[in-house]
């Protein structure tokens, strides 16, 4: 008793002091608690000395508040005696969004990420999470995980103030489907009809996007039929005691929808394309309306300059029937004989006509014209001058019809060109006018067009881009000016604030190591907050190839004149298998697998194998890349490949490990240093079998011998050690299909004793290649040089010195289309000169897109030595092949002919008439 | 008798095991006794001469980029006793203040609903009690109540419509059960109360409505609450 008397008594100095008033008392001390500087303070109403009030004790959290750092704020209060109290504000910074993982991650085919926006570098609210839950749920119950809980955890990194978030799924079974049951259509397709259209089966897996794809495949079916407006509804529903879906399908057919042209013969398929009732799958005025125009627009382009259309719309309601009449006249039919483009000179003819559509009529083609067309290519001429700068031009269209042929004629009268007078700038403080002069090309006195404004403006944009001014906006206008009849050019420029990037922090990241994005995204702390320095930076990342998403945000953080930057990636699977088969020639069918590991380590290293095999060719290679060599902008290779190879007259077993590095000066650029190590194992090397003498070879390392009856052997395994160069220069609008630019290697290789060769030689070999548009197509040439020139012992055998693994060979698809693969000079050379010209167009009197021809000319040969060469020595071929544009090249089918047959060793005359089939250009 | 021995034998040793088991538990009340004195001495001892901080005030919720704190809360709390309404947890305070947040947040987005004092001093006369004077909160509690109706009459309110069926529905079953319950006898009949039904109708629905669009409204809306 006395105990608990006792224990009472001690309690009361804390009953006491849970009710000592803090409101009405001083404040003895300030103090800010949860985050690094107290200056936040200072701004806050209560000061040192005021009397404590509700009001604005909760006024200086709503200050503190306002500041945009803290997410969590209370007041503590303790007694300071004599009737004052210290208050501690405790604060808690606002943590941001980083990562969003679902676990478990086979649940969905893609990430997160991939389905609906994540609040990536925005302030962390379990509102926000509770969003996400909902719509991951809805999603996954839409994948057939109809008891799905997703619970959240939380990780809190308090460095770097980021959570990342797991949604722990327990997704429960997935649903399967028990019963389909449909109802309505029953009139036109069988159950069975539209159960097989759907392609759902009960025992499958239920996924609304199976199901999304049935309906549409069920509406398709109806639509194809001509009932349009046709209505699939789905009532799913889920028995939770068996994981099952019962789907009840109910299916009201559209509108049967017939529709006739009258008066023209126009093909189903054609009609489909016109009349947009079948693309929308509906039938109003509007569109039936649309389709009269689109029917009249094709009839002019088919040369019925004079066709009219009306259209008639019949309804038969009581057969739920539409029928729609397309009753065309056609009148008489015209022939585009010429489109005549005069008075222009400041814009060439030819550019103009690549803008307008009216075409001249050719053997295949009536031309394109009709009066809209002619009135749209006026609009297309008088804006291309606008943009050029030009005032006041005019542009009349007319045509003349005599017999059924049309003349079009368009004329120019060109305006003139404005100077400009002034250029100012207006609302830069921060960037004085000076240095914005400088950044744009467009000056006083130059000749004044929209273009060169835009681009002024773009420049601008740039400059203050790089200087922090993310939010910077840069608005031209022109005036006349009345001095010297131009213009006034004035860039009105709102600045907004400058940032800098603050701190950088990465995430998501399972397996590259953060130094790697940080390097590869080329962003920096402490610079200015470039808008186009992070898109390239996103650029950059995404370019590794290691990932499959690159976000780049700024965390939404309220600070003065800094952005922090999060970078979010999703790694990329780092082992690929890929695999493809292919044709070429003399190999004939081909087969390729690689396999690679991209990111060995998460340190954006890569080992890949390789296996390839042909009926002529089997290579095994392996090659692991190191980039940022020695810390360099630098890539590194070592490669080992084993290869069995069989041309016409060698066949031959290579080992060879290299070690190459990689400048890239830019993307058009780049320089390779390479040393190899190669043994040549010459099994077999053939010279017209058929010959009856043939002189035996001798080199250094291999040697032949001709038996009694022709048969040619040759022994021999050579080393060959080398170091090399080569400087790639890439210019080319498109790689695989190029109409512009150009391509250019040059390779130098020097093979020495010093290095442990067998053989001493130096190898110089140059292509180039350039292609120009011209009219219709693009003219595409191309030079090659080759020079082996063997030196010290080498160089003292007769040739040849080198082993025909290392000679030169022409003849075939991509060198000399008059020769069959190699066969140019059968034995080979150590010089190789080739030119080739070819005239490249699409030919559009096809059916079919993408289908081009081309003439061509190809000269040149191999020859043994330099003192070799000669004119007369020069093959001649020439030819026309047709090509095919496909996604990974043309296919190609070449007719060579050899203008200059000449006998061959056995006394019988080449080949002239060659066929080359193969995939890609010959340069 | 060997056995009646033998229980009693038990029985003498139960005994005297409680005997025992009650020396030994005064013994340890003595004890523990002296030890509770002692620890609760030190920690008051080691409490008085620590900072026993006290929350004044702390956010308990963020709603769209407005804090709740504690102090509204007792603020709310007060009213609603001045008012005479009936008091709820503060959990469900919260929940209340959130909603009254997003629905003025609406209100800022739709001109025209405004409040005048004298519509504030007509609803404090029904309100007030005679001695108490209102305070600037107290008013502008009541205008931001007096604006709310005001909303949903124009956003809702006016729109709904009761319908015979409706009203019919009503009368069946919830007027009669209530009448019954209340002992009513007879039972007005439906022409009786037609004028009234059809209020409680439309009340119902507009509070269907109400709950329906508050609950789109949240889930669009970024509510923060701190435990």
């Amino acid at each position: 008793m006395k105990v608990r008397g006792l224990m009472l008594v001690l309690l009361v100095p804390w009953v006491v002091h849970a009710e000592e008033p803090y409101y009405g008392s001083r404040v003895a001390s300030l103090a800010l608690s949860g985050t690094e500087s107290e200056a936040d303070l200072q701004t806050i109403p209560l000061k040192v000395g005021d009397s404590i009030t509700p009001e604005n004790v909760r006024a200086s959290i709503q200050t503190l508040y306002n500041t945009g750092k803290y997410s969590y704020i209370e007041v503590d209060a303790t007694p300071a005696g004599q009737g004052t109290t210290n208050l501690t504000f405790r604060v808690q910074p606002h943590f941001f969004f980083s990562t969003f993982r679902l676990e478990p991650a086979n649940l969905l085919e893609r990430s997160l990420s991939g389905y609906f926006r994540l609040p990536l570098g925005e302030k962390f609210t379990t509102s926000a999470v509770d969003r996400i839950i909902e719509d991951a749920t809805e999603l996954l119950k839409s994948e057939g995980y109809f008891e799905v809980k997703i619970t959240p955890e939380y990780d809190r990194n308090q460095a770097t103030r980021l959570v990342f978030v797991t949604l722990r799924a327990e997704p429960g079974p997935k649903a399967t489907i028990a019963e389909i049951r449909i109802q309505g259509g029953q009139q036109t397709f069988s159950p069975k009809e539209l159960l097989q259209a759907m392609n759902l089966h009960s025992g499958d897996d239920f996924a609304q996007t199976k199901l999304d794809k049935s309906v549409a495949a069920i509406r398709a079916k109806f639509t194809d039929l001509g009932f349009l407006n046709t209505r699939v509804n789905v009532d799913r529903q889920y028995t939770a005691a068996m994981h099952t879906v019962d789907l009840n399908l109910t299916i009201q057919p559209g509108q049967f929808t017939l529709v006739e042209p009258n008066g023209f013969d126009i093909s189903k398929k054609k009609l489909r394309e016109l009349v947009p009732i079948f693309e929308e799958g509906a039938v109003d005025q509007d569109l039936v309306a649309e389709g009269r125009m689109q029917i009249e627009r094709y009839m002019q382009q088919e040369g019925y300059f004079e066709a009219t259309v009306d259209s008639q719309v019949i309804e038969a309601p009581l057969d739920n029937a539409i029928q729609i009449n397309y009753n065309i006249t056609p009148g008489v039919s015209h022939h585009i004989e010429s489109v005549s483009i005069l008075g222009n000179k400041q814009i060439s003819t030819e550019e103009i006509r690549k803008r307008i559509k009216i075409r001249k009529g050719s053997l295949f083609s009536r031309g394109v014209f009709s009066r809209e067309l002619l009135d749209q290519d006026v609009r297309t001429i008088e804006a291309m001058y606008r943009n050029g700068g030009y005032e006041g031009t005019s542009v009349r269209g007319s045509y003349e019809e005599r017999d059924h042929a049309i003349d079009v004629v368009i004329q120019t009268e060109e305006g003139t060109r404005l100077p400009v007078d002034f250029v100012t700038f207006l609302g830069n403080f921060a960037v004085p006018d000076q240095e914005l002069r400088r950044k744009i090309v467009l000056k006083e006195n130059d000749v004044y067009a929209p273009v060169a404004v835009d681009q002024a403006r773009a420049a601008l944009m740039e400059l203050y881009y790089s200087k922090g001014y993310a939010d910077v906006r840069v608005e031209p206008s022109v005036d006349r000016t009345q001095t010297n009849n131009g213009v006034r050019v004035t860039f009105q420029i709102s600045e907004g604030e400058a940032y800098q990037i603050g701190s950088i922090l990465v995430a998501g990241n399972t397996l590259t190591k953060e130094k790697i994005i940080h390097r590869n995204s080329s962003l920096y702390p402490n610079t200015p907050y470039n808008p186009e320095a992070i898109l390239e930076g996103q650029r950059k990342l995404y370019a590794t190839g290691l990932f499959n998403r690159v976000e780049i945000v700024s965390l939404e953080q309220n600070l003065q004149r800094i952005r922090n930057l999060l970078i979010q990636v999703e790694d990329a699977k780092p082992i690929s298998v890929t695999y493809g088969i292919g044709f070429q020639e003399y190999e004939h069918a081909r087969a390729t697998v690689d396999l690679s590991h991209n990111n060995l380590f998460g340190l954006d290293r890569s080992l890949s194998f390789r296996v390839r095999g042909s009926q002529r060719e089997r290579l095994f290679q392996t090659t692991y890349r190191e980039p940022k060599l020695f810390n360099h902008d630098l890539d590194g290779f070592a490669s080992t490949f084993i290869e069995h190879t069989e041309r016409p007259f060698l066949n031959a077993n290579r080992i060879d490990f290299s070690l190459q590095v990689l400048k890239r000066f830019s993307p058009q650029q780049n320089v390779l240093f390479t040393s190899s190590y190669q043994t040549v194992n010459l099994g077999d090397f053939r010279v017209n079998l058929q010959a009856q003498t043939i002189p035996p070879e001798q080199g250094p390392c291999w040697s032949t011998t001709v038996d009694a009856s022709g048969k040619v052997t040759t022994h021999g395994t050579c080393q060959i050690a080398r170091v090399g160069t080569s400087f790639i220069q890439d210019r080319r609008n498109d790689p695989l299909n190029p109409s512009t630019g150009s391509f250019s290697t040059t390779t130098f290789q020097l093979a020495s004793r010093a290095f442990g060769s067998e053989l001493n030689f130096t190898s110089l070999f140059n292509q180039s290649s350039f292609y120009s548009p011209v009219p219709h197509g693009v003219l595409a040439t191309s030079f090659r040089l080759g020079w082996n020139h063997p030196f010290g012992i080498t160089g003292k055998n007769p040739f040849p010195q080198l082993p025909p693994t290392e000679r030169y060979f022409a003849g075939g698809s991509t060198t000399l289309r008059g020769f069959s693969f190699d066969k140019a000079e059968p034995s080979g050379g150590n010089i190789m000169t080739i030119g080739n010209v070819e005239y490249r167009v699409p030919l559009r009197i096809f059916p079919i897109p993408g289908v081009g021809g081309a003439l061509f000319y190809d000269t040149g040969n191999v020859f043994k030595e330099i003192r070799d060469i000669h004119l007369r020595g020069f093959t001649h071929a020439a030819g026309f092949g047709l090509r095919y544009q496909t996604p990974v090249g043309p296919v190609r089918v070449d007719f060579g002919v050899n203008l200059k047959p000449r006998k061959t060793i056995d006394g019988t005359m080449e080949d002239r008439f060659h066929v080359f089939f193969t995939l890609g250009n010959p340069f | 008798m060997q056995k009646e021995a033998r229980s009693e034998k038990l029985r003498e040793n139960g005994v005297r095991r409680l005997f025992l088991a009650r020396i030994s538990y005064r013994s340890a009340a003595r004890v523990c006794g002296r030890g509770l004195t002692l620890f609760s001495l030190g920690f008051w001892l080691l409490a008085s001469f620590c900072l026993h901080a006290e929350i004044i005030d702390r956010i308990m919720a963020v709603v769209e980029g407005r804090i709740v704190t504690l102090s509204d809360i007792r603020q709310e709390r007060e009213i609603r006793a001045r008012l005479g309404q009936k008091l709820i947890d503060d959990k469900a305070l919260i929940q209340d203040l959130i909603e009254n947040y997003l629905i003025e947040s609406q209100i800022a987005d739709f001109p025209g609903v405004e409040v005048s004092d004298s519509e504030i001093e007509a609803e404090l006369r029904k309100l007030q009690q005679p001695s108490a004077l209102p305070s600037p909160a107290m008013r502008e509690v009541i205008r931001k109540r007096i604006q709310m109706a005001k909303y949903f009459d124009v956003r809702f309110r006016q729109f709904l419509r009761a319908s015979d069926e409706e009203i019919r529905k009503y009368y069946d079953e919830v007027f009669v059960p209530e009448a019954k319950a209340r002992g009513l006898n007879p039972i007005p009949p439906l022409e009786q109360v037609a004028d009234v039904i059809p209020k409680n109708v439309i009340e119902e629905k507009l509070d269907h409505e109400v709950k329906i669009w508050l609950e789109a409204i949240r889930r669009r809306s970024d509510i923060e609450i701190f435990e």
